[in-house]
């Protein structure tokens, strides 16, 4: 049964009340006018200390009694025929205790991504049931052993003997279009392109004052989380458990059920710690497959952990585009319209759109969005941390820039211009938030920068928005032990964002204790209370409310248990500052105190997520101004200060929520300045996959971050929750190369901007 | 990586036989920084390794009575970057010291590794592609990726010398001693280093069997005010990277005439590249912003780039006016003109 209720929601600076319809068994709406006193706070981490001290066990970590250490052998070709893998001398080698080779072509196929009827998706794999297995990528995994050291596996890779037929491969994006390049996939490397469009563009720009058309360039960038992909799996008796380095425990659980024809109650999936993931680990993939094959194999618990190199080959990317862009506007900067073409690849996978920011951020009539595929020989692409919306963000912050600078407007006036208004947004203060703490007035226009001498300062921004509202399934169990002792239990895992505290800041909400008070329970399918994976930034608006929803019941339970000795009815009973309650009587008891009038040694109440509220919108949005120095002589780029100005709902936590914010300008800085994976198209071979040549910001390139949380109350769930996983990479590569081309005076269209980017561009300046 | 067989020598003599013994398969460990890099990516697999850090006496830093100075191929990067008088009389070394990689690479890494290290190329060290430096028949930077590679003294192979420390030592005028089984040789830092053109499988003359002891440096103090000196180092990030160019420059100065100058290029070329052009530009004249341009553009005139280096060329201009120019006390060059 669903129910009308009244919610306030807004910003600080304006509030409405509005009416939606929830479910009759949803708490209320932690809205404008809830009275909270621990959510909103700041909290360290509860694991905090564990971490940094060592003792926090990551999968690396994990070491069973007769674990084997197990390695993989990959394809050095990119494009080969596999004729034959012959293990027999490898599996000879004293200490070795399983071999497995991959030659079926379909051998993956369980773990292949299937559409909602079960059809393989386009560009995930050759799906070729006869002949020899087609190695698509160099990297691809060909064998496996495990053995007694990781030593004696090394050996025993030598010891495999691999016949390939070599075929011709492509790996360049613009080889690939070209009409005579080899083709990854019988169908030729061209994917059929998505076109989305609202209005009429050519109308628009012919409405328009000014066209400005321009096109950009982003890399392919690879995921390097701190700790590698990696899984010790276990057999014992049919059953499997694995530690997993994974952001979706039971996603890992199901691929593996399906792979090894095993009821997914029969496999249990750990993973209490995660050294980051950022899209990269969704699922067991090959690695996850292979480790628990080998057990099998081998009756022994194994562990096998990708080094450097393979987890910058073969476990995804975020793929490269090439963007044309084509805006026009009328005099004062309103847009009239905004055509997109593009391109990239992620390889053997799909995904390089890049369409979202066009088509979400700003207010424009006339939209058209053309995005293509093309398929290369090169490592799948997955999902990360915002797919598609840095690059898009990039390309379309930049053409605003110019138009602005055309029409000779300030960019965030033009900005403002454009705004799509909503009552649950808080975009406009969060402009003006970022904007006074950059200090946004002291930008002038480019041509006043260029007279600066060699080193040149400028100013940029770009807007940050991201749109996936979590929701069911996602169970939580919250207990209360007689003793006083509370859990909080989820099976999802913390990838690093805070999870866990966050849980236990809104199970200490309802209970009116302190974080710290809480015990959580995460990471482990065998919890049975589901979770999505962790990534989209639907974590903490999944299971929140579900855990709030338990805390509520579990409390009720309680106040029912401890009413009688406090003369006092359920309802009156209220749990805060560490006690329980009456506000009619005004007598209370301390929590462990009333938890003692429990009849049972426990009480434990489970709740699930509800739907999400129908008709509301809960995009989370977010603004970020960056201010750079630029040397003309060397092109060394140096960003002095980001402002980053964001929400997220409701804040739950905000000290993770800042370090949330500075992770992702970490993340986007990095992405515009260095990163970027280079292939050698002769061989199809990556050339950087190491922390040597791919390069990573790190201490010294780090500006000042100021991150701001704003709280925005919107009908988001009951907690009013909204995610903050992608939205704070999403503009700081745009607002890095929008300061960067207004200190130059020219345009900077390709990513990652350095020394020779830079120094092309003040050529070409030079040139004009 | 493969097993190997670890020699403790007692003294040098005792060293450079297992080296002969080795027949170029027993490498030398010093910091070991390089050479575990290279064992891991399998670019080399020696069957012996022979650790130096057992042979006492390699690891000082000494002026001697005339004043010159002598730094034992053991010595840390860290002692050297952190020692006061070479820091005043040869301030290009420590600042080329002090740039090297991270805190903890400077603690372990030596003055010998440092000098005797193998290229950072990205297809010298990918264990698939066999190329020329490792006795295959093409330099790879010729058909692929040549972002950072060899804009001047290229060819057959187009790899760049990584040290910071030679091309600051070879401005401040350092010889180098070898110790091998033919005796001890001495010569100048500058003719250790040999293009690709000499010899392909190593960029140095060292020979099966002979190790660095030492390199020293001729007194800086004189009558005449000294030698001054300026180490720059540009990399794409600050946070441990190599060089994509960096500039050692020692000058000899009488006012702000320049008498005698040295300028050698770090990340440009197969070996540390010292610019005779650039030199005999300034000497004999007085530094300025102008003068300083032009012996930077004379550095650069037969610069020839490859496919994605081009970039090179100008950065490389503007460290070398920037060093002059700072090494004369005539600004940073980085004022509004």
């Amino acid at each position: 049964m669903a129910a009308t209720r009244k919610v306030k929601i807004g910003t600080a600076r304006r509030t409405e009340t509005i009416d939606i319809r929830v479910p009759e068994t949803e708490p209320p709406i932690w809205d404008a006018d809830a009275k909270l006193t621990v959510v909103g706070g700041s909290y360290p981490r509860l694991d905090g200390a564990a971490k940094v001290t060592g003792k926090a066990r990551y999968t690396f970590d994990i070491n069973r009694p007769g674990m084997l250490h197990g390695r993989i052998l990959r394809s050095p070709h990119a494009h080969a025929r596999l004729l034959a893998v012959d293990v027999s001398k490898a599996a000879r080698l004293a200490g070795v205790k399983a071999t497995a080779t991959f030659e079926s072509p379909t051998f993956f196929a369980a773990l292949d991504e299937t559409d909602e009827s079960g059809k393989p998706v386009e560009g995930a794999g050759e799906k070729a049931a006869t002949g020899p297995r087609r190695i698509l990528f160099a990297g691809e995994e060909i064998a496996a052993v495990a053995a007694l050291t990781p030593d004696i596996a090394d050996d025993a890779l030598d010891l495999i003997e691999v016949r390939y037929e070599p075929l011709p491969h492509v790996v360049d994006l613009e080889d690939a279009r070209k009409p005579d390049a080899p083709k990854v996939f019988p169908d030729g490397n061209q994917r059929p392109a998505t076109v989305w469009s609202a209005g009429d563009v050519e109308a628009g720009f012919r409405e328009a004052d000014a066209v400005v058309e321009a096109t950009y360039t982003t890399p392919v960038a690879l995921h390097n989380a701190l700790e590698t992909h990696g899984a010790v799996a276990e057999w014992q008796g049919g059953k499997l458990t694995v530690w997993a380095s994974t952001q979706g425990v039971f996603g890992v659980r199901d691929d593996l059920a399906k792979f090894f024809k095993v009821p997914s109650r029969d496999v249990r999936v750990i993973s209490e710690y995660l050294g980051g993931g950022f899209g990269a680990k969704f699922g067991a993939g090959v690695t996850g497959v292979v480790a628990a094959l080998l057990a099998k194999k081998a009756g022994a618990p194994v562990k096998l952990m990708l080094d450097r190199q393979e987890e910058n080959l073969a476990t995804g990317n975020r793929p490269d585009s090439v963007q044309w862009l084509k805006i026009g506007a009328k005099r004062n900067g309103a847009l009239t319209a905004i055509h997109l073409r593009s391109y990239g690849t992620g390889g053997i996978g799909g995904g390089a759109g890049v369409s979202g920011p066009v088509r979400m951020i700003y207010a424009c009539p006339n939209i058209k969005t053309e995005e293509q595929d093309i398929s290369t020989n090169a490592g799948f692409a997955m999902p990360f941390r915002a797919p598609g919306f840095p690059q898009g963000s990039f390309a379309l912050e930049s053409t605003l820039d110019e138009i602005a600078d055309r029409l000779g407007l300030d960019p965030l006036a033009l900005r403002k211009t454009n705004y799509i208004d909503r009552p649950n947004k808080g975009l406009m203060e969060q402009y003006d938030l970022a904007a006074r703490a950059i200090g946004w007035e002291r930008r002038r226009p480019p041509a006043e920068n260029a007279a600066a001498g060699p080193i040149r300062r400028g100013f940029g921004m770009g807007t940050a928005t991201w749109g996936m509202y979590g929701g069911p399934p996602a169970d939580a169990t919250v207990t209360i032990h007689s003793d006083g002792r509370v859990e909080c239990i989820c099976g999802t895992q913390d990838i690093g964002t805070g999870t866990r505290t966050a849980m236990a800041v809104v199970t200490a909400e309802v209970l009116g204790l302190k974080p710290e008070q809480i015990k959580v329970v995460l990471g482990d399918t065998a919890t049975g209370m589901y979770s999505p994976a962790s990534g989209g930034s639907v974590t903490l608006t999944s299971i929140l409310p579900a855990i709030r929803a338990a805390a509520e019941l579990a409390r009720d339970k309680l106040f029912r248990a401890v009413a009688p000795a406090l003369a006092a009815k359920p309802e009156d009973l209220e749990a805060s500052g560490g006690r329980v309650r009456d506000r009619v009587g005004g007598r209370s008891a301390a929590f462990t105190a009333a938890a003692a009038r429990l009849k049972s040694a426990l009480i434990s109440a489970q709740a699930a997520r509800a739907d999400n509220y129908p008709g509301v919108g809960i995009e989370s949005f977010g603004a970020q101004f960056a201010e750079v120095e630029v040397d003309t002589g060397t092109g060394r780029v140096r960003v002095l200060r980001i402002a980053a100005a964001h929400d997220a709902g409701r804040t739950i936590n905000r000290l993770t929520a800042e370090s949330q914010v500075n992770g992702g300008v970490i993340m986007g800085l990095s992405y515009a300045l260095l990163e970027r994976r280079v292939m050698d198209a002769p061989t199809g071979i990556v050339m950087n996959p190491n922390l040597e040549d791919y390069k990573i910001a790190a201490t010294l390139e780090m500006p000042e971050i100021t991150p701001i949380m704003m709280d925005v109350y919107d009908p988001a769930n009951n907690a009013g929750v909204k995610g903050l996983g992608e939205p704070p990479v999403v503009p700081t590569a745009a607002a890095i190369a929008n300061a960067v081309s207004n200190a130059l005076g020219v345009r900077v269209r390709d990513l990652p901007l350095t020394p020779d980017v830079i120094l092309a561009a003040l050529a070409r300046k030079e040139q004009a | 990586m493969r097993r190997f067989a670890f020699i403790e020598p007692p003294d040098l003599a005792a060293a450079t036989e297992a080296l002969a013994r080795g027949a170029g398969k027993a490498a030398i460990l010093a910091g070991g920084l390089d050479l575990l890099g290279e064992m891991k990516d399998r670019i080399i697999e020696p069957a012996a390794v022979v650790n130096l850090k057992t042979v006492r006496g390699l690891d000082a830093i000494r002026f001697e009575p005339d004043g010159s100075l002598r730094i034992g191929a053991l010595a840390t990067l860290a002692s050297v970057a952190a020692h006061p008088r070479l820091g005043r009389e040869y301030p290009a070394v420590a600042q080329a010291a002090q740039s090297v990689g991270s805190v903890e690479i400077r603690n372990v890494g030596t003055v010998g590794g440092n000098l005797c290290q193998r290229p950072r190329c990205w297809y010298y060290r990918s264990p698939l592609h066999k190329c020329l430096k490792k006795g295959g028949d093409v330099c790879f930077t010729t058909v692929g990726q040549s972002r950072y590679h060899a804009i001047l003294g290229g060819g057959p192979s187009y790899i760049v010398h990584p040290s910071d420390l030679a091309p600051a030592l070879i401005a401040c005028d350092a010889r180098i001693t070898v110790v091998g089984p033919d005796g001890t040789k001495d010569l100048p830092l500058e003719q250790f280093y040999v293009l690709p053109s000499v010899r392909l499988d190593h960029e140095t003359i060292l020979k099966p069997g002979e190790i660095v002891t030492e390199v020293s440096l001729p007194a800086s103090a004189s009558a005449d005010g000294g030698t001054r000196s300026r180490f720059l180092k540009f990399r794409e990030k600050d946070s441990f990277d190599f060089a994509l160019v960096s500039v050692a420059v020692a000058l000899r100065l009488q006012g702000n005439s320049c008498s005698a100058a040295r300028v050698v290029l770090g990340g440009v070329a197969p070996t540390p590249w010292r610019s005779k052009e650039a030199e005999s530009a300034i000497v004999d004249r007085s530094i300025g912003p102008r003068s300083a341009a032009k012996a930077a553009a004379a550095a650069l005139a037969d610069a020839s780039p490859m496919s994605h280096n081009e970039y090179k060329i100008p950065l490389a201009r503007t460290l070398i006016t920037r060093a002059l120019l700072e090494t004369a006390d005539q600004g940073t060059g980085l004022a509004p003109s």
